[in-house]
């Protein structure tokens, strides 16, 4: 960045002026950001401007400047607009349920190694999302707070079983969605949706886990398969 | 765009829809699962919206079909859960797709723009959640349906035209087995098979993806 803008940059996005030089690659990408931002803004309808200045959390800002992607300057590839969306719905589903621990974080507020924590994950008694470096965030939701402070939280023991339910029928990020986003089929005492894991917080883990085998029981499970030759009628 | 025509626009009495030959329907099913399966099997309870309470020799079976890749996703895929974003490799792994063209036209009983003005159902009846007890009771009396033709013979429907519960403005076909010989059945491929398409639809659904 120019030494010129460099000062009025920093000080427009609250950064420490005596922080270390950004690197070139930062630099490229908070400069694209920009003129994206400034592309849209200058097309999009005020209403979608001024909900994405009033953004609460960083995932909503990330969510309606999304929207104004999709809605303003629609991607020549769909595809690439579908993973976009899906990115902020995650990312959105997290915040919503709590939000993440990085390994270290996990291995600190659960007080256990982080070998257990690696066997918790491979026998799926914790639900473990792959980020891109190949790191491993845990959704904060799973775990039951503790009753006392000298007491470590652990996973809802439910989260095995729902593991086991899924198998590789889901994604661990499907799962985690599921898990973190009020569902009809979960309503609470006042007939609200609830979330499954707010669902097991209170432990109504049967019903959790009848959702969870509802979902990844196909609909048409009492279909003849394909090799069997039934006939297609269903007489005899 | 619907590929339904209804009521006098499709050449028919209010109540009934046409679905006009060539045009191409899609059946979600299982990678494992025969497409082109009309169930429940004879002697076996209903299972879906519009299979007969307990099907005998004298039943139908019912092949579910929608004319979207939207309506298969909210049939098949979302149904009462929601799991925002789906992930490509699920649906690609999971979930098959098979398309079928009419080989003739289709008549169905109209339960999207008619069901109470003609058939004396509302809507929050059609769209009723499960168990299915009394959309199941419909379909048995909608099988019995006959549509009398101008030379005095009489017709019989090939199935239910319906809206998604999830989404209304998606056409659903129940389809009756004695459509089933109408039916030129494609290959099957996965439901990720086509990406460009399945993102087209799961955004026009407000769902993303993932890899």
């Amino acid at each position: 960045m120019s030494a010129l803008l460099n000062r009025p940059f920093l000080a427009m996005v609250g950064a420490d002026a005596s922080a270390p030089a950004m690197s070139p690659a930062s630099e490229i990408l908070i400069a694209r950001f920009s003129a994206l931002i400034y592309a849209l803004v200058s097309r999009a309808p005020q209403a979608a401007v001024i909900r994405a200045a009033a953004s609460g959390s960083n995932a909503e800002l990330v969510h309606a400047l999304a929207d104004m992607v999709v809605t303003e300057a629609p991607a020549d590839d769909a595809w690439t607009t579908a993973l976009m969306q899906g990115s902020v719905a995650l990312a959105s589903c997290l915040e919503a349920a709590g939000g993440v621990w990085t390994a270290d974080e996990a291995t600190t507020r659960l007080m256990v190694k982080r070998q257990t924590l690696q066997q918790w994950r491979d026998k799926g008694r914790v639900l473990a999302l792959q980020r891109h470096d190949g790191s491993y965030a845990y959704p904060v939701a799973q775990f039951e707070p503790p009753a006392t402070d000298t007491i470590a939280p652990r996973p809802y023991e439910g989260i095995a079983q729902i593991s086991e339910i899924v198998g590789s029928r889901l994604s661990t990020e499907e799962l985690v969605a599921l898990l973190a986003t009020p569902q009809v089929m979960l309503r609470d005492t006042t007939g609200r949706p609830m979330t499954p894991f707010a669902a097991l917080a209170i432990g109504e883990t049967t019903r959790v886990l009848e959702l969870v085998r509802w979902v990844v029981t196909p609909p048409d499970a009492d279909a003849p398969d394909v090799a069997t030759g039934a006939t297609a009628t269903g007489t005899a | 765009m619907s590929a339904l025509r209804f009521g006098p626009a499709g050449g028919l009495p209010a109540g009934y829809a046409r679905c006009e030959a060539g045009t191409t329907l899609m059946r979600g099913h299982s990678p494992n699962k025969a497409p082109d399966w009309f169930g429940p099997a004879v002697g076996r309870v209903g299972v879906h919206r519009f299979d007969v309470p307990l099907r005998t020799e004298d039943d139908p079976g019912v092949c579910y079909l929608a004319p979207s890749l939207e309506g298969v996703l909210l049939e098949r895929v979302i149904r009462d859960s929601t799991i925002n974003p789906l992930s490509h490799a699920t649906l690609s792994r999971e979930h098959a797709i098979t398309a079928a063209r009419l080989t003739r036209d289709f008549v169905l009983i109209d339960l999207l723009a008619t069901p109470w003005t003609v058939h004396g159902v509302q809507m929050h009846a059609v769209a009723a959640v499960p168990p299915y007890g009394a959309t199941q009771q419909l379909a048995r009396q909608l099988t019995r349906l006959t549509l009398p033709q101008p030379d005095g013979t009489a017709m019989c429907p090939d199935g239910i035209a319906y809206g998604s519960r999830f989404g209304a403005a998606h056409e659903c076909i129940a389809l009756w087995d004695r459509a089933a010989t109408a039916l030129a059945w494609g290959e099957t491929v996965s439901l990720g098979a086509d990406r460009n398409a399945l993102a087209l639809a799961t955004t026009r659904l407000g769902v993303g993806l993932r890899e």
